[in-house]
């Protein structure tokens, strides 16, 4: 047999397969009901005010939280670092203390410190403000009179994170100094 | 014969206009396609209750992601019939899971005209057996090319298959089929 005939005949059988009395009478209704009245789902979306402005405000987030964490691993000199900088100003300003700058400083060394070609002029800029802000920190710890037993524990590691970095590059061992200087555990007064 | 064919002029319109959201478009879509979807179905699942079901949650998808179809990066029909195609490999799947066991003998009860329904009956049966060769995958691809008609590219966009490798694949299928007809399998 042919084979053109033997397909032809074959599809006019499967033409004569139709959809089902059910569906060819209440089909569309059916589906008509689980559609809704209004448009497709992405369209009822953006319809809705409420959810659009949820929608909105939830991009804002994704935008705001994205750019933050990215300005958190910024370094001096790159891009989102004015971002880090203004991001710790708002926390200091609500926290009323700048222990997230300094740590944001000592991390930066550390992280200045790992590179290969070391921007000494960086590190020297960030040593100097991490150890402009311990000094104030250790100030306003003695105006205000509160505990400083956290900020000393934090110091004491920070002090031995820069030794650390010290003995593996001796090379940075006078930019680093002052950092490690101010993160020097105070010696405890005592009566002798 | 009818024309089974629908043209994609006739019913662009209707598509332009469901994407746009028009309900009374996507109905006019429903109709037009409503048969070729059934059938190409119901060849798959064998089962005509099953077969209704998956048919209308073809449209209701194809509903409610109509944002996600673009006329440029393809036909409306290669849309349906990969909604379609994926319901029903879904189905397959579950099936295999639960060890579900549907009969044949219940596929005629919706329908009232006994006649009709042994007439029906008839064909559905030739055509069952002349496909009953194939495996799932081999006979959508024979319904697709020889019984709707699609291109090469369309059935490739629809089966997620290059377009070379289902040219040659209908050849190969086609010589099954003949040989199915001649009795030598």
């Amino acid at each position: 047999m042919n084979k053109n005939n033997f397909l032809t005949d074959l599809k006019n059988e499967y033409n004569k397969t139709n959809a089902t009395d059910h569906l060819k009478m209440s089909g569309w209704s059916d589906i008509a009901d689980k559609i809704g009245a209004s448009g497709p789902f992405y369209k009822r979306i953006f319809m809705n005010y409420f959810a659009r402005v949820s929608l909105a405000l939830i991009a804002l987030l994704v935008v705001f939280f994205g750019t933050y964490q990215i300005a958190l691993a910024a370094l001096p000199g790159e891009p989102f670092y004015p971002v880090k900088i203004l991001s710790e100003k708002i926390i200091e300003e609500v926290n009323g203390n700048n222990q997230v700058t300094i740590d944001h400083r000592a991390d930066e060394i550390i992280d200045l410190s790992k590179e290969q070609e070391i921007n000494s002029q960086n590190l020297e800029q960030v040593v100097a403000e991490y150890k402009e802000n311990v000094d104030q920190a250790k100030q306003d710890f003695e105006v205000t009179g509160e505990s400083s037993t956290d900020f000393q524990d934090k110091l004491e590691e920070q002090h031995l994170e820069f030794e650390r970095i010290s003995s593996d590059n001796p090379e940075i061992e006078d930019e680093i100094g002052d950092a490690k200087e101010a993160s020097e555990p105070e010696e405890e007064e005592t009566d002798d | 014969m009818v024309e089974w064919v629908v043209m994609s002029d006739d019913y662009s319109k209707f598509v332009k206009k469901a994407i746009a959201g028009d309900k009374n478009a996507f109905a006019e879509l429903y109709n037009l396609f409503l048969d070729r979807i059934y059938r190409f179905i119901y060849y798959l699942v064998e089962d005509e209750f099953l077969a209704e079901d998956i048919t209308q949650i073809t449209f209701v998808k194809a509903w409610n992601k109509i944002g996600m179809f673009s006329i440029t990066k393809g036909t409306f029909q290669s849309y349906l019939y990969t909604i379609a195609r994926n319901l029903v490999i879904d189905h397959q799947r579950k099936k295999k899971e639960i060890s579900l066991e549907l009969t044949i003998g219940e596929n005629f009860k919706s329908d009232t005209n006994l006649e009709q329904n042994v007439l029906r009956n008839e064909s559905m049966t030739k055509v069952r057996q002349s496909l009953s060769v194939l495996d799932e995958d081999d006979r959508q691809i024979i319904i697709l090319r020889y019984f709707e008609d699609m291109s090469f590219k369309e059935i490739a966009a629809i089966t997620s298959k290059k377009s070379g490798a289902i040219r040659v694949k209908v050849h190969r299928l086609l010589g099954i089929l003949r040989k199915k007809l001649e009795g030598k399998i």
